[in-house]
């Protein structure tokens, strides 16, 4: 029982963290790829 | 007691948002990006026409209708800055300059403007990109920037 509640205290979303990092990454990536190709046509 | 898991996240958002807005702020400050304007209905923009008003500078009054752009070819200069004034003498149709940050509406009864600077010599088109009818895909116009002179 309280082997338990040391893991859940200890649990970390790894693999949703890493989700969420990557969903970020990829708006930035698509946000600035708009962004600066209308830097360059201005 | 908010979790160290969501100061980083509240962090993180922070700094991403105020990129964003620096981003926006120093394209419209620096680099001059502007949106374009509707100017109150006049009946004199409905006459197509370009005005030449400085060796490097233009007015150009675009008419669309079913199914053409008139002016249909526009010559200037290199270097020019061209103060382009759309209506409609129909419907709705679509005005994108190729690689320029141009897209508009002409819409019947109303004025959009926009301004452009065309620095780099070579052939512009400009397509309707808003279905008009059966002749759309032939709906094309072109600014023509050429080098030294214009025509």
């Amino acid at each position: 029982m309280e082997n338990n509640n040391i893991q859940q205290n200890e649990f970390k979303p790894k693999g949703a963290i890493a989700f969420f990092i990557l969903l970020v990454a990829l708006g930035l990536i698509i946000w600035f790829g708009i962004y600066i190709l209308m830097l360059q046509r201005s | 007691m908010i979790d160290k898991s969501e100061i980083r996240i509240l962090i993180a958002t922070g700094i991403i948002t105020m990129l964003f807005i620096f981003s926006i702020l120093y394209a419209k400050n620096s680099k001059n990006i502007d949106l374009p304007e509707c100017l109150p209905y006049n009946k004199t923009y409905e006459e197509p026409k370009i005005v030449k008003l400085d060796s490097n500078i233009y007015q150009v009054y675009v008419v669309a209708q079913m199914w053409q752009f008139q002016p249909a070819q526009i010559y200037i200069p290199v270097g020019s800055t061209v103060d382009f004034y759309l209506t409609s003498k129909d419907v709705v149709h679509g005005f994108d300059i190729y690689e320029k940050n141009v897209n508009m509406m002409a819409v019947y009864g109303g004025i959009n403007k926009t301004t452009v600077k065309f620095d780099e010599p070579g052939v512009y088109k400009i397509t309707c990109h808003e279905y008009c009818g059966v002749g759309h895909q032939n709906m094309q116009a072109e600014i023509i920037v050429n080098y030294p002179s214009s025509k």
